[in-house]
């Protein structure tokens, strides 16, 4: 090539650069008009037609006097001549006449799953993203692959989800004006309405379309659909489902893809971190983690140790392997085990127990043999807030019923004692009544009832072989006493008996009380609140209603109170009743031998009680004295004892002389008598003068006749 | 006649006024002994049983309200006695050795302690 054709090749390559750019700039000039722009006009002269004018939703502008001009879609160039010879219509020197672009704006509509649907005027370079967080953003449940653009009823479907994720705007249509922007909800929000949160949504799974969504269930957080990402493993699907529960057999996981299931061992690769074993997913894959019970191990030296332990599970016993050796590798057993009582199921259906406690505190125990096929079991410790009777067989079982704080069945061993038992039942309660405890003994097929007073033992002591001895099966009650002695109507089977004394008459609160042979009579007499005011304490009767064919006794409470002689008070037992009397009882309620008649001409003739030491003055006081008409030099009184013998005592020469040796003997049951004046001989001295003279008088008349 | 008609009415007029002079109907005979405890000193065996009552109440032998019953007694036994109800006496009187047991007799004969009373007839006879 010559250096002439050389230079004609650069000019025309120069040429037709300058071509290229001129085109190019022509058709940068282009720019069709839309919906929504402004455009401004400029009319010189005419004020009407000089300012903004938007393109209205017809692409028509609405000029004064000339009408609507649809420009949309016009090059600017092309919209003025347009409007320019409009306007020649009606107005002259229109060749003053300008109009260029203002303002580009564009009219969407957002609607569906965002906070504020409606009409937008957006900038008119306004994106998808812009149009929805212009509308308030999205709401949950919205159903970000799915977004549609509806454009002249037409339906443009774009991923949204897949912008987010990568940030290329090439992804999300360009919107024009009057675009309807439609943001779908997820199926997975089901038909009903109702408030939920993200994370209980993104729990729910993503997964949206049955052909590519990928499926994990079974021992997994989350169990559900999410969609399948181009990439993922299957190690993101367990995690996007919240990795795997603690009862995940991790090493047995099953993936089905593509109608084929694989075995992936999560366990082996979290080891190794070889990508190898990691399977392949494909879209509409389904992932299992089972249970990992679902693993059965089965050998010929295989042991089974399972309860309490660390690890439970089947471990291989090869010849030599021992019990503690098990354990060992089973982790021991955990705080909640019960070493006591551990079981060791042979192969023959034989069951041994174990006492692991007593072991390592060097007892004489020794741990069991082993033999392949066997299997250990760690029971649970019993606990007393969630008691289940099903843990201890009834022979290490003992009741504990009645007024205790935790009645129920209670775990026995024969090293522990009867106040081991009360003691974790929570001790007996404020009614409980531990004078009187009842042990229901077994043997030989038959229970029979032995008391024990507790309440005695713990006072004074005593030699502990004397407390009963409990064994399993035994039922220990505590009795309960009424709250009330007065509420002896609902609750007087609670006590028995032969724990209760009755008290009634004069006192404060008669009732049933309460009753042992280490309280007396005072005690019992406090506890019905003492005697009333009108009591007659000196004649207490006791029944003893144990004893047959026995007399009521009198007690003089009086008498114990001048002389503090304890014997004064006769020793009771329970069942016996009291009866205090009322000093002003029926005068037919008080024995002959007890009282002194007081008849005749006294204030107050009557019965008085009477005793040794009084005198007939004390008694003639005690029935207001005699009266004015008493002849008080002839009292009489009658002795009723073994003989029976008359005297009368003349109070008027005593009270003048003081010679106390006048004074007559008299006892209870005795008879005094006063009698009036017209019992004195003068009375009837005169009495008789009187019926004589009438006598002589009818005499006298008779002889006169 | 007029002899015999003041002959009768002489007669009429005593025997009534001898009738309702009250010597028809006596009063009982005098009462005694009410507080003959006060007296002393005792018969003999009211005397050792006194003793015994004093001995026994600083000793605390025997147990006081059985002391005082066996007093009671004792009281009323002296009272009876003096009273002349001997045989009320006597039950009483072995009330109280009951009440206080055996009672060592040491007293002098009762001629030399006390006259002779209504009781000791009684007493004579019992043996």
């Amino acid at each position: 090539m010559s250096a002439l054709q050389k230079l004609l090749a650069v000019f025309t390559m120069l040429l037709l650069a300058g071509i290229l750019q001129a085109a190019s700039a022509s058709a940068a000039d282009e720019t069709r008009l839309r919906i929504g722009d402004v455009m401004s006009l400029s009319l010189p002269g005419e004020e009407s037609l000089t300012g903004d004018f938007a393109i209205d939703r017809n692409g028509e502008i609405a000029l004064p006097e000339i009408g609507p001009i649809r420009i949309v879609g016009m090059s600017i160039a092309k919209a003025e001549t347009a409007t320019r010879q409009a306007l020649a219509k009606a107005f002259r020197n229109v060749e003053r006449f300008s109009l260029r672009l203002k303002e580009q704006k564009l009219l969407v509509a957002v609607a569906g799953q965002v906070t504020k649907p409606g009409t937008l005027e957006l900038p008119g370079d306004a994106t998808v993203e812009v149009a929805i967080a212009s509308a308030g953003g999205l709401q949950a449940g919205a159903q970000l692959d799915r977004l549609k653009i509806i454009r002249d009823s037409k339906e443009i479907t774009f991923n949204y989800k897949a912008y987010l994720d990568s940030g290329d705007p090439s992804l999300l249509p360009q919107l024009q004006p009057l675009d309807v922007i439609f943001v779908p909800i997820s199926p997975l929000t089901g038909n009903v309405q109702i408030d939920f949160d993200a994370a209980t949504l993104s729990r729910a799974g993503d997964g949206a379309e049955d052909g590519k969504a990928v499926r994990v269930f079974g021992e997994v957080a989350n169990p559900a659909q999410f969609a399948y990402k181009e990439g993922m493993s299957i190690v993101d699907l367990i995690m996007r489902a919240g990795g795997v529960t603690r009862y995940a057999a991790v090493e047995q996981i099953r993936l089905i893809s593509s109608g084929e299931p694989v075995l992936f061992n999560l366990q082996a690769w979290l080891d190794t971190g070889d990508p190898s074993l990691l399977p392949k997913m494909v879209p509409g894959s389904t992932v299992f983690v089972p249970i990992l019970s679902d693993q059965i191990k089965r050998g010929k030296h295989t042991v089974y140790v399972m309860g309490e332990v660390a690890k439970p599970g089947a471990y291989d016993a090869q010849p030599g392997t021992t019990f503690i050796d098990i354990l060992a590798n089973a982790g021991g057993p955990t705080r909640y085990a019960d070493g006591r009582q551990m079981r060791i199921l042979k192969q023959g259906g034989k069951v041994m127990m174990f006492d692991m406690v007593a072991y390592t505190e060097g007892g004489n125990v020794k741990p069991p043999k082993i033999d392949a096929g066997d299997a250990i079991l760690v029971p649970e410790k019993t606990d007393n807030l969630q008691p289940s009777w099903l843990k201890t067989p009834p022979d290490r079982a003992s009741h504990m019923l009645g007024a205790v704080y935790k009645p129920g069945r209670y775990e026995w061993s024969d090293e522990m004692s009867l106040f081991d038992l009360i003691a974790n039942a929570g001790g007996p309660t404020e009614s409980g009544d531990l004078s009187s405890i009842r042990i229901l003994v077994n043997k030989d097929s038959r229970a029979k009832p032995v008391i024990f007073d507790m309440k005695a033992f713990i006072e004074n002591g005593g030699d502990l072989s004397t407390v009963p001895q409990l064994h399993a099966g035994y039922t220990v009650m505590v009795p309960e006493l009424p709250k009330d002695p007065t509420d002896n109507k609902s609750q007087w089977l609670a006590q028995s008996p032969d724990r209760s004394i009755y008290i009634m008459g004069a006192v404060g609160s008669p009732g049933r009380y309460a009753f042992n042979t280490t309280m007396g009579f005072l005690d019992i007499l406090g506890a019905a609140d003492g005697p009333t005011s009108k009591a007659d304490l000196k004649r207490i009767r006791v029944s003893l209603r144990g004893k047959a064919n026995a007399d009521p006794i009198v007690v003089d409470l009086v008498r114990y109170m001048e002389t503090g002689d304890e014997a004064s008070c006769r020793r009771l037992e329970p069942g016996d009743m009291i009866y205090i009397p009322d000093r002003e009882r029926e005068w037919t309620d008080i024995a002959t031998a007890d009282t002194v008649r007081v008849i005749g001409a006294v204030a107050k003739p009557g019965r008085y009680l009477f005793n040794a030491r009084m005198t007939i003055l004390d008694l003639l006081a005690e029935a207001g004295g005699p009266n004015s008409d008493a002849l008080q030099r002839r009292i009489v009184v009658v002795n009723m004892g073994k003989e029976v013998k008359a005297f009368h005592f003349d109070l008027e020469k005593f009270v003048r002389s003081g010679d106390y040796s006048l004074l007559p003997v008299v006892r209870p049951g005795d008879t005094v008598y006063v009698p009036d004046k017209t019992q004195s001989n003068h009375a009837r001295f005169m009495e008789g003068i009187k019926d004589a003279a009438q006598v002589v008088g009818l005499l006298a008349a008779i002889a006169a006749l | 006649m007029k002899r015999h008609f003041n002959i009768f009415l002489a007669s009429s007029l005593a025997g009534s006024l001898l009738i309702l002079s009250g010597c028809a109907q006596p009063w009982p005979q005098r009462a005694t002994g009410g507080l003959a405890e006060r007296d002393l000193p005792y018969s003999v065996v009211h005397a050792d049983a006194a003793e015994a009552i004093l001995n026994n109440r600083s000793s605390r032998k025997i147990a006081p309200a059985r002391l005082a019953e066996a007093e009671d007694h004792l009281i009323i036994a002296i009272r009876e006695r003096a009273a002349g109800l001997c045989a009320d006496s006597e039950e009483n009187t072995f009330a109280v050795s009951n009440a206080l047991g055996p009672v060592p007799h040491h007293r002098q004969p009762i001629e030399q302690l006390e006259s002779a009373g209504p009781c000791d007839a009684y007493a004579g006879d019992q043996q």
